[in-house]
C-alpha cells in the first residue's frame, strides 16, 4: 500500500470514528439532557425558509408575557430564552421527571452568513414565537425579454 | 466473506387480544393515533378518560419499539382498546414505525369486521400553516363510503375537496376501501410540528355533535400549556416517523386537469 493511500485510509478511520463518537453523545445527550437539571428545557422548534427569508417557530407554552422572552444574536448564533410563568413541575411520581422542574425554554440556532442580523423580527402569539430572518439579497436581477 | 442472501421479509400482523361483545347497537369504533399535532392520540386519550372508558383490550406487534408505558403504577400495552356502550375507542402512546403501519391498518379492519361495526372514525389534524392566527380551529371531513360523504354533510361538516392523506390514517383508509368498511376522518386545523390540544378540543366538539356523545372540552383546552410541554417528546419522535410516512404529500396538490 502507497504511503498516500495509507494516510487516506487513517483519514477514512478517523472521519468514521469522530462520527461514531457524534452519534453516541447526540444519544446520550437526547436520553440525559444535562441541562434539565438546571430546569432548562429545549422547545420544540421548526423552520422553513422563502426565498426572502427564514422563519423559525418555537412553541413555548407556560410563557405567558413576550418581556419574558430574549431573543439575541451572538457570535453568529441566534439565541432565544424564555421564561416560564411559573416553574413546572411535571408532577409525576417518577425519579427522573422528580429531578427536572422546568422553569426557563433556551434554543440555539447557527445563523448562515448571508441574513441580515439587524432586520430580524419577532412576534409571540399563543404561546408561540415566530422569528423572521431576512436574507442579504446579493444577487443581480435580470431583465427578462 | 459468505455471498449476501436476498432477505426474505414476513410481515406479522399485529395481534388484538380484547374481551368487546356486542350489546344492542353496532359499535363506532374510534381511532387516534399520533400524527400532525397529535390530535389524534390527545382527543381520543381525553375522550377515554372523561367519559370513563373501560379498557378492554391491546394490540401488540414486534414492530413496535420495546417500550411499555406504565400508569398509577400499572404497566401498559401502548396501544389500547376502550369501551363504553356502542363507543369503542383505540388509540397509541407511541409513535407507529412506518413499516408497522400497513400491518397495523389490516388489524384494525379485521378487529372491526370482527365485532361488526357500524363505522370507524379516525380523529386527527391537518397542518395549516396559519394555526397562529387561529382562535378556534376549523374541522374538516373525510367520508370514505357515499353513505358516509352523505352523512358528515347532513351533520354540517365541511369537506375536504381535494389533497393527499398520509401516513397510519392513509393506510386505514385504504384498507376501509378494501373491505367496505364504513368510516370518516375528521381532520382539525393544527400545528404540524407542535402538540395541539386546541385542535384536538375541536375536533372533539365535532365528533360530539354528529354522534350525540356529550363530552366537555373546556377543561383539555384549560390544561393546553401544560398539555403542551408535557408531549414534547412523543411529539419529537412522531415528526421522526412522518417524515419517513412522506408527510409532506399532505402540503401537495394532487393533479387536476379541469
Amino acid at each position: 500500500m502507497a504511503m498516500e493511500d495509507f494516510f487516506e485510509v487513517l483519514k477514512r478511520i478517523r472521519e468514521e470514528m469522530r462520527r461514531i463518537v457524534e452519534d453516541v453523545e447526540k444519544e446520550f445527550m437526547e436520553i440525559f439532557p444535562l441541562e434539565s437539571r438546571e430546569g432548562i428545557v429545549e422547545p420544540l422548534t421548526y423552520s422553513y425558509e422563502t426565498p426572502s427569508e427564514i422563519i423559525i417557530t418555537l412553541d413555548l407554552p407556560l410563557v405567558k408575557r413576550k418581556e419574558d422572552i430574549s431573543v439575541r444574536v451572538e457570535d453568529g448564533n441566534l439565541i432565544v430564552e424564555a421564561e416560564l410563568c411559573e416553574r413546572y413541575s411535571f408532577g409525576l411520581e417518577n425519579p427522573f421527571f422528580k429531578a427536572c422542574t422546568a422553569k426557563k425554554y433556551r434554543k440555539v440556532f447557527n445563523l448562515p452568513e448571508d441574513v441580515d442580523i439587524s432586520e430580524i423580527r419577532a412576534k409571540f402569539k399563543s404561546g408561540v414565537l415566530e422569528i423572521r430572518i431576512p436574507k442579504k439579497h446579493r444577487g443581480i436581477r435580470i431583465k427578462v425579454e | 466473506m459468505g455471498v449476501n442472501k436476498p432477505v426474505v421479509e414476513i410481515t406479522v400482523l399485529p395481534e388484538v387480544k380484547h374481551g368487546f361483545r356486542i350489546r344492542g347497537e353496532k359499535p363506532v369504533v374510534v381511532v387516534g393515533l399520533p400524527d400532525t399535532g397529535l390530535v389524534g392520540t390527545i382527543a381520543v386519550t381525553y375522550l377515554t378518560e372523561k367519559s370513563g372508558m373501560e379498557e378492554i383490550g391491546f394490540i401488540d406487534s414486534p414492530q413496535l419499539p420495546p417500550v411499555l408505558p406504565f400508569h398509577k403504577n400499572i404497566p401498559r400495552f401502548p396501544i389500547r382498546i376502550m369501551n363504553k356502550g356502542r363507543f369503542v375507542a383505540i388509540f397509541s402512546e407511541i409513535a407507529i414505525p412506518v413499516d408497522l403501519m400497513t400491518p397495523l391498518a389490516k388489524t384494525l379492519i379485521s378487529f372491526m369486521k370482527e365485532i361488526d361495526a357500524d363505522t370507524s372514525v379516525l380523529l386527527g389534524g391537518i397542518a395549516v400553516p396559519n394555526r397562529i392566527d387561529l382562535e378556534k380551529p376549523s374541522v374538516y371531513g373525510l367520508g370514505i363510503t357515499e353513505d358516509d360523504r352523505k352523512f358528515l354533510e347532513a351533520k354540517g361538516v365541511k369537506l375536504l375537496d381535494e389533497g393527499f392523506l398520509a401516513g397510519a390514517y392513509a393506510q386505514i383508509v385504504k384498507e376501509c376501501i378494501k373491505e367496505t368498511q364504513r368510516g370518516i376522518i375528521l381532520l382539525g386545523e393544527s400545528y404540524a410540528n407542535y402538540p395541539d390540544p386546541g385542535a384536538a378540543a375541536a375536533v372533539l366538539e365535532t365528533f360530539s355533535k354528529i354522534f350525540d356523545f356529550k363530552i366537555d372540552v373546556k377543561p383539555l383546552i384549560d390544561q393546553a400549556e401544560e398539555l403542551r410541554l408535557k408531549l414534547r417528546e412523543l411529539m419529537k419522535r412522531t415528526i421522526e416517523t412522518l417524515r419517513s410516512a412522506q408527510k409532506r404529500y399532505e402540503r401537495a396538490l394532487p393533479p387536476l386537469y379541469r
